[in-house]
Formats: structure tokens, sequence, C-alpha cells
């Protein structure tokens, strides 16, 4: 099998996610030309360009390469640490219970106490429903007490939303539970851009700096240690990490699924099949993938704009079907 | 085996005829006639409530819908304090035994349905959409309660504030934008306060329906001259009211007024259009 | 040069005693087998010198408290090969063998020309080059477990502990692995394995550990160690043992209980 030499992978996702990024830009409800948005890029456009380009269009763009890369690198960084391609944060929960911390935080009124409160509360939920997670599988051989865990995690973070969106003093809040639960990026500033990198720079620090730790796991925990890993330490910066980078990514866009999934499943074949080699392409490629993703619900002509959670889904169910057919033997 | 076939038939057309029979359906018998000055006046739609608060005595008001005391949704909100406040519920408007109920329409009312042996009097109102319903509305319920008179009145007192309005809108373009982008179209009462004070609505320029939604970027290329956002939406409670405090909207004058003045068609259009007036004043004023 | 040495050394899983008061020392230069009956505690006190386990009692790497050694600096120190063939993922054998070289790897580095030739020795030593492209969970049994231990020999420490070496080797390989073992011995590497086979282990071992219920029932040379009678009582066989050769060799004949 002639594999695709690490610098050339890099280099294409890159190219792809900046051609998906240049795309996002130039495509919106409003026609501009080209030449309209080159003109106000360099700064001589008209108002209605400039407005349209850097007030509306750019945050969105930025967040869909931010929130993607988020997803894919602690997709791959699950799948690498729990031995399990299946693992990713919107199937074991993670993405649900931090989106069930910023709905507590915008309804409740502890957003308007504090702009941070909205990634804080996020974090905090994500943080809650792994730790749970790995206390109930963690350990666990077999890949289905992780999925069954994940869903039970899960399933109770997507309750609790509801509930909590209900309950609400705010009556317009039920309404909303679409956007928390499917993902969307529709009407975004820079504020949100400025609440979600510094969130999502830091978790992608802490699980790229794993990458050593995973590749040592292929081994069995004993044999990783045996080789000079830290387990204790690495779970811990695996599960913060993730938590912080996950929690940073649905405070702003809601949870989206399967980009953690789909990505790293997808790259796999392209490298040498070592958990650390997928963490950087995974990264890219959630980055580009998102982007896309975001670019198709402003062209699928619906009334009401699609939830990106739909689109990711319809990518997202094949790939978990094909990869539970091929891999019978996990039961 | 054919004995089980027989019975079970006989059980579900059996229970299909209870059902069928427990199930109540509107009265045919006409509503009574209410007397010349009801006494246990109930209302059982927020707008009606505006009404009968505005020219009924307050001891004539047996019910009211609980909105009525809020005052994110009801003009009339101080005037109900104290008022007994209903919930949905036919058992309530049972035990009250009214002599007039107000609805919006009162005949479809579901409450109503489950008593049809009750024949109350009713009260039907049209939802007013432009002024002129509004002054019927008035003279039509003024009338049921028992004092004409003060429907009159509460109309000229209207129409003398509303004659002296300037026009400060000069043909300049607003657009009612609502959470999560929604937009008033023509037909309505936002439209018809507009043109009132001289503005025109952007929908109406675009060809909306009644409702529709814009996006930002539309909502930016469209360039109006004003936005009028109901003044909830000024604090951000969830995204729908975000969306309204977007930095791509930030170079719109904004006209704020409260929900409770224009949900229903009400003597509060008054102090609404005179609200846009002053608004549209002081925007210009510090423009100069 | 390392020195191995267990002092009183009690381990308990849960709230079994696994093993207790382990007293023993390990050269550098010799090859010791650690044998006895399944679950009397072998790879329990294999783990215990690693750290991976909690012990209390004394466990000293060159006169050091293990507990006191960063994780990295032992791993330089000791490489491992646990029992069962442990591969999560599809790796070729290069790429697994290349795991060996983690603990002499800087933080964000490369391999160097250093490590790629200890990769080559490793798999040149364990008969493994020429699977140097496969994957390798796609390989027979005896495949892997030499892949596998061609990872610990990539190590290149001074210490070597093999839990099971043997699992799944057919007779050549196991001769193979065991002369591996002996070679690094001889080159001055304190080697442990621990062993099911007596008579490889009587053969190729300078010295025998044999572990009962927990506790070490014997620790001499094999001819001192292997007798008919402590056979039946460790292991509850039959067995005639002949010194013929240059090796003790056991014969089994049955079962006594």
């Amino acid at each position: 099998m002639t594999r695709t030499p690490r610098w050339l992978l890099i280099a294409a996702l890159a190219a792809l996610a900046m051609i998906a990024a240049a795309a996002s830009l130039l495509y919106g409800p409003v026609n501009l030309s080209i030449a309209r948005l080159v003109a106000a890029a360099s700064g001589h456009g008209d108002a209605i360009a400039t407005t349209i380009l850097f007030d509306l269009r750019l945050p969105r763009t930025l967040l869909a390469l931010i929130v993607g890369a988020a997803l894919g690198l602690s997709g791959a960084a699950l799948q690498g640490y729990l031995r399990n391609p299946l693992a990713e944060p919107s199937v074991l929960g993670t993405s649900n219970a931090a989106a069930l911390g910023g709905v507590a935080a915008l309804y409740f009124g502890f957003a308007q106490l504090h702009p941070a409160a909205l990634p804080l509360l996020a974090i905090g939920g994500a943080l809650l429903s792994l730790a749970l997670l790995f206390a109930l599988a963690g350990r666990s051989e077999s890949p289905l007490t992780l999925i069954l865990a994940g869903i039970a995690v899960g399933t109770l973070a997507v309750a609790g939303t509801s509930l909590a969106l209900n309950l609400s003093p705010n009556p317009f809040a039920a309404m909303e539970i679409m956007t928390w639960l499917l993902g969307s990026l529709e009407n975004r500033s820079f504020q949100h851009v400025w609440i979600a990198l510094p969130c999502v720079a830091i978790g992608m620090a802490m699980l790229f700096w794993n990458g050593r730790a995973l590749d040592a796991l292929t081994l069995g925990e004993d044999a990783a240690q045996a080789l000079g890993v830290d387990i204790r330490r690495m779970r811990l910066r695996l599960l913060v990490g993730t938590a912080i980078a996950v929690g940073g990514a649905v405070a702003v866009s809601g949870a989206i699924g399967f980009i953690g999934l789909i990505v790293p499943h997808l790259i796999r074949p392209l490298t040498d099949r070592s958990p650390s080699a997928i963490l950087l392409p995974s990264a890219i490629g959630g980055a580009a993938l998102l982007t896309l993703a975001d670019i198709g619900v402003r062209i699928i002509p619906t009334t009401n704009e699609l939830k990106l959670g739909v689109v990711t889904a319809f990518l997202g169910v094949p790939v978990f079907l094909v990869h539970l057919m091929r891999e019978k033997r996990l039961w | 085996m054919k004995r089980a076939y027989i019975a079970g038939a006989a059980l579900l057309l059996g229970g299909a005829g209870a059902l069928w029979a427990a199930v109540p359906r509107g009265s045919n018998a006409p509503a009574a006639k209410a007397p010349a000055v009801p006494q246990r006046i109930v209302s059982i739609n927020l707008c009606a409530d505006q009404l009968v608060l505005a020219l009924a005595d307050r001891s004539q008001i047996a019910g009211l819908t609980h909105n009525a005391a809020d005052p994110e949704l009801s003009g009339a909100a101080a005037k109900a304090r104290g008022l007994p406040l209903l919930s949905n519920s036919a058992e309530q408007i049972l035990a009250i035994d009214p002599d007039l109920v107000v609805g919006m329409p009162a005949s479809r009312s579901a409450a109503l349905a489950a008593l049809p042996g009750q024949h109350y009097p009713l009260l039907d109102l049209d939802t007013a959409d432009r002024l002129d319903q509004i002054y019927a509305s008035i003279r039509q319920t003024a009338t049921t309660v028992g004092h004409p008179a003060r429907g009159e009145a509460l109309i000229t007192h209207m129409k003398s504030e509303l004659a002296g309005l300037p026009k400060p809108g000069r043909g300049r373009v607003a657009a009612y934008y609502q959470r999560r982008g929604y937009m008033t179209g023509t037909g309505t009462l936002i439209d018809e306060l507009m043109s009132r004070v001289g503005l025109v609505n952007l929908a109406g320029k675009l060809g909306k329906p009644p409702l529709s939604q814009l996006s930002l970027e539309e909502m930016v290329a469209a360039e109006p001259d004003f936005l009028i956002v109901e003044s909830a939406t000024d604090t951000v409670t969830d995204q729908g009211s975000e969306m309204l405090h977007h930095p791509a909207l930030k170079g719109i004058p904004r006209i704020s007024i409260p929900q409770a003045w224009t949900v229903c068609g009400s003597p509060e259009y008054v102090i609404a259009a005179r609200s846009i007036v002053a608004q549209i004043a002081a925007i210009d004023g510090g423009r100069r | 040069m390392v020195t191995i040495a267990l002092d009183n050394v009690d381990v308990a899983l849960g709230r079994r005693t696994v093993v207790s008061s382990a007293s023993a020392r390990f050269q550098p230069g010799t090859l010791t087998g650690i044998v006895g009956p399944n679950g009397a505690g072998k790879s329990t006190l294999a783990r215990a010198m690693l750290a991976l386990v909690p012990a209390t009692g004394s466990v000293r790497i060159d006169g050091i408290e293990v507990a006191a050694i960063a994780r990295a600096d032992l791993a330089r120190r000791i490489a491992y090969l646990p029992q069962g063939q442990t591969l999560h993922w599809p790796l070729t054998v290069a790429r697994l063998v290349r795991l060996g070289r983690l603990p002499h790897l800087a933080p964000m580095s490369r391999i160097s020309d250093a490590d790629a030739a200890a990769i080559e020795r490793a798999m040149e030593r364990a008969d493994v080059l020429s699977l140097r492209d496969r994957i390798a969970t796609e390989l027979s049994g005896g495949e892997r477990a030499r892949v596998l231990f061609a990872r610990a020999l990539a190590v290149e420490a001074p210490a070597l502990i093999a839990d099971e070496p043997l699992a799944s080797l057919d007779p050549g390989h196991q001769i193979d692995v065991m002369d591996l073992l002996r070679a690094e011995a001889d080159s001055g590497k304190t080697v442990l394995a621990v062993l099911h086979d007596l008579t490889m282990a009587a053969r190729y071992c300078d010295r025998l550990l044999i572990v009962d219920g927990g506790r070490i029932v014997a620790d001499g040379s094999p001819a001192e160690v292997l007798t008919p009678d402590l056979l039946r009582t460790v292991y509850g066989i039959d067995a005639r043992v002949e010194s013929s050769g240059d090796w003790p060799t056991v014969t089994l004949f049955g079962r006594t209980r």
C-alpha cells in the first residue's frame, strides 16, 4: 500500500480548508459579485459589501474553521485514547452536555452577568459528562460499554436541555432548542469568535500534547506506562483538553455531531494509522468539512436555514454504519 | 371464534358511540341577550381585556385573562391589578356565571365549548388591523358594557391626539424587526402606525407577506433608515434577540416600542404613535 | 548495568494478596526465569518491579526506590514485554517496532538516525525484517509475538523483563527467542523472563525463581531448584528430572492431585 507522505496530506487538507473558507465568504443570501467583495476586502468597497463581508460572513467562516478543527481533533484524540474508532464528542454525549451548560448560561441570565459565563458553563458541562463517562466505561475493553455509556450521558443531557429551556423564564427559549441540539452558525458575530477561539486553542494544544502517549497506548496501558507514559496525567490532559475545546465550540455553535467521527475515519487510511499521525490532519480536515457543511446549509433551498447537525448527520451516519458492518468483530 | 369477533365489534361500536356522544359540539341554540348594563363581564382574550378595562366600571368586571396584568403584553396592565384573572378554564367561567363574555371571537372559545348547556351572552370582536377597526371595536364594546358615551369620548380623544401628530417620517424606510429576523408586513397595525408617522414599511417595499423572515445580510443590503423593535428585545435573553444586536446592524438607528402597545388594536395605539414620533425626532435631533 | 532488588515486597490487588514477602536480587549479565503455576503471582511480581502495581516493601532499581524514579527514566532502564498480544491499531511492523524508541525521543523531535539503526537491529535480531511493511494485526500469533519482542528489543535498555515471551511460538522460534534472551544477558543486561516451559527455563536460565501462591518458594540454579519433590508440591505433577545433558530435562508423567 503506497502511503501518502505526511506533508502532502497536510498541505492538501490545508488547501481544501482555504478553498472552503474562500467559498464561504463568497456565498450568502445577498448576491455579491466577486468584484464587490474583493473591493470590500481591500478597504475600497461600498458600505453594504463591507458590512456583510466583515461583520457577517467573515466571523461565520472563521467559526466554521475553529469549531470544525476542535471537533475533528477531539474526535481523533478520543478515538486514540479509548482505542475505539467510534468515539467522538457527540456519540459520547459530551457535545450535548456542553450544550446544556450553554443553555443554562444564556437563558437563566448568567451570560448577562458576564459574557465568559457562557463558555465556562459549557466547558463545565462537557467536563462533568466526560468524567462521568470515564468513570462508567473508561477502563472497559469492550467498545460496546463505552457507546452505551455515551448514549446514556447524551440522552440525559438532551433531556436536561429540553427541561431547562422549558423552565426558563424566557418564553422564547423553548423555540431555540433545535439550534442547541443540532447546531447552527447563523448570525454569529466576532464576539462569538472571541469566545470560542481561546477555548479551542487551549484545548487543542492540550490534545496535541498527547500524541506520543496515544501511540504508546496501542500496546495497552501497562506497556505504555513501561514506555514512560504517565497515564494519569495523560488522561487528565485529554479530559480537560477535550472539555475545553468542545465546550468552547458548542458554546457558540450548539452541538454539531459526527465531524469527530467522519474526519478521522476518512483520514486514517491515508496515514500510518498511528493515533498521533491522525491528530493534525483531523483538525484541518474537520475545519474544512464543517466549512463545507456550512456552505451546504446556505445553498440548500429551505425556508428556514437548515441546522448544521442535519447535514453532518446525513454524512456521518453512513460512515458509522459502514464501520459497524465492517467491524462485526466488535460484538 | 366467531363470538369473539362479534363481541369485539360490539365493544368497538359501543366505544365509538360513547366517544361521539361525549365530544362537545358547538351549541346550536342562540346566545342569550346581554342585560343593558352587565354586572359580571368576563373577557377571554387579551385584546378584549384592553377594551373592557378602558370602557367598563371596575365593579362590572368579573374576570380577565391572566396576561392582562403582564406589563410586557398588556398596555392596561396597571389597571388590571386587583381584578380577578382567569386561566382558560371552563370551571372558572361556570362559577362566575357571567352575563357577558367578550372574546375575539367569544363564540369559538374552547372553554365555552366545554359548557354547551350554558348560553351566556357573547360579544364577538374582530381583530383590528386598522385604526377605523379599532374605533369600531371601541364603539361595539362601549355599547355592550352599557357606557356608549364613554366609547364616543375615547374615540374623540384619540382622534384629537392623532390629528395634531406630526409626520416626521418624511417618506423614509423603516422595518419592524423581531426575534429571529421576523419582519411585519403590510395590512397590519404596525404598518398603519408607520404610515401614520410618515414612514414607508420596508416589507411593503420588498413585496413581502404580512409576516416574513429577513436575514441579516438582506437587512444590511436593504439599508432601511430606521429599525423598529419591540423593547423586550433590547436586552439579550436568547439567540433570537441576540441576532437583533448583531454588529452588522449597528449603523441603523433604532426605535423601540413595547409590544404591549401594538399587539392589540387598543387605545394604546395613540401612545405608540406618539412614542415613535418622539423617538424619530430625538434621532434626527441627535444627528444634527 | 541495572540491578533490581526486591525486599519483602507485598502486592495486594483489590482485597487479595497476590504477592507476599518477595525478596530477590537480579544482577546484570544474568537470565532469570520466573516459573510457577497459573495465578501464582508471577506477572504481578514482574509488574511490581516496573511500578505498574502499588507494592509495599522495597523495590529498588540501582539502589533507588522505584517509586522515586521518573517514569521516563525508568522506561530507559528497563524494557517491558507484557503478556498477551495487545495491539489496538493496525500499524505496520516497522511503525510498531518504532514505538520502542519512545523513551529516547525528546518531546517534539523526529526519530534520529541512531533511533532508526536501533529499530533495524531489533527487527533483524527478532527475525521480522521480512515483515516490516505488513500490518501487525494481520500477522499470525507467532509472527506477532516476534514483532512485539522486536519492539521490546528496540528500547535497548540495560534490563529487560519479558512476560511469557514464548506464547504462540513454534519450537524453532521458541529457541530463537530464548537464544536472544540469552545473548542479551550475556552482553551484560539484566534479563528476567516469566516462563511456563520448565525445560526451556532450565536450559537457558542461570537462575530460576519458583513462585507459588504469591511466595517465592525456591531461588537458585535450575539443577538445584527443579527436583521432583518441588514439582510435586508446586505443580501437583509427577515428573522425572534428568541431568544427563548440559541442562536438566523435565519429563512429565501425570497429575498427583
